[in-house]
């Protein structure tokens, strides 16, 4: 694909009579929904800070061809090929040579039936930026598709109220300071990346930056606390990504002493030390501050461990 | 199991048995009967699950 363009209907969508700043707008909400989906193809959903954003900016600068005469259709053009930066993430199993290629395809997918909350808000924006159904009847998106036919996806105000209803139903990603327990491997102290090994899950993406080198270089293989912000996953609660901001020795979260973990202790024992172990009164243990609602939510998630 | 034959001494809970007891919800009033007047014990992923549920609930 070297060649796409964008035609946007309507009474008011006509050289001549079109406005210039929303022909101008449609051509920057293209280009910033390509790099929003670009960024989620590289698994970088912030495209504001970062080494992603020259390769993203790269991947995603079309130019324009021209606007054809008729309806208002902008012929943008895409990079080339490849931004040479693009083999700095390829760690990141992205296959592809062209990202903006690749971010373009997946916002047409979105429009025709969204999957990842992330570009189908990309092209939600670009609805909504244009005023799809409201000033402006549809954009329709035409790629060319491996010498077939063009593809051709129209954004109109069905589409748009679709993809308004997948964004809003959708769960939001969560990201939360907090700590992670487990053993760091795989560093790679060219792009800043390292895999932390959990209990329960294989590989969690740890990035940081050049003033943690030396703590990652230490800490390998070691059961450590990794701190920083978390990115979980919204459907399972598992941990996916962390940007480091600390590395604790140890497992500072858990306070566990080895030795003390092997040591065999009697209920007795163990009942003293707690100052535990008196027989209970179901009622003591009934929480009666929580709403029904409250009792509602937690006993469905533990309803999940089933 | 009616209470009865609950064997003396400390009783290990599960998940199920402590959150309907703590909640007020499901088989309440069925477990609370089994574990009163018995010393409990959590055991190390009860405690976990409990946490988590908490969390996410």
């Amino acid at each position: 694909m070297k060649e796409f363009r964008i035609k946007l209907e309507g009474d008011q969508a006509h050289l001549g009579t079109v406005p210039a700043a929303d022909v101008a707008r449609l051509l920057l909400l293209i280009e910033k929904a390509a790099a929003q989906t670009a960024a989620v193809i590289l698994h970088q959903p912030k495209t504001t800070t970062g080494r992603y954003r020259g390769v993203i900016e790269q991947a995603v600068h079309f130019r324009l061809h021209g606007i054809e005469e008729g309806s208002v259709v902008p012929v943008l053009e895409l990079p080339e090929a490849g931004p040479p930066e693009l083999g700095a993430v390829r760690a990141l199993d992205f296959e592809v040579a062209t990202l903006g290629e690749s971010a373009v395809k997946a916002l047409l997918d979105a429009a025709r039936k969204p999957s990842e909350p992330l570009i189908a808000k990309a092209m939600l924006d670009v609805a909504d930026g244009m005023l799809i159904g409201e000033r402006y009847d549809a954009i329709v998106i035409e790629v060319p598709s491996n010498g077939q036919r063009p593809r051709k996806v129209k954004i109109d105000a069905k589409v748009r109220r679709r993809l308004r209803k997948y964004v809003d139903a959708a769960p939001v990603p969560a990201s939360r300071t907090d700590d992670l327990v487990g053993s760091l491997v795989e560093a790679d102290f060219e792009r800043q990346t390292a895999r932390l090994r959990t209990p329960t899950e294989p590989a969690v993406e740890v990035t940081f930056s050049d003033e943690h080198s030396d703590d990652i270089q230490a800490a390998l293989r070691q059961s450590s606390t990794v701190r920083g912000e978390v990115l979980y996953d919204p459907k399972t609660h598992t941990a996916k990504r962390i940007r480091l901001t600390e590395i604790v020795r140890g497992i500072e979260q858990l306070a566990l002493d080895p030795g003390e973990f092997w040591s065999a202790i009697s209920f007795d024992e163990l009942a003293e030390r707690q100052a535990a172990g008196r027989p209970v009164d179901p009622d003591d243990l009934y929480d009666d501050a929580a709403t029904d609602e409250e009792r509602d939510a937690v006993m469905a998630a533990l309803a999940e461990f089933e | 199991m009616q209470p009865d034959e609950v064997p003396s001494g400390p009783l290990a809970v599960d998940t199920d048995a402590f959150s309907a007891v703590h909640w007020g919800r499901g088989r309440r009033d069925e477990f609370a009967a089994l574990i009163a007047g018995h010393p409990l014990a959590m055991p190390f992923p009860v405690v976990g699950e409990l946490k988590v549920g908490a969390i996410r609930g």
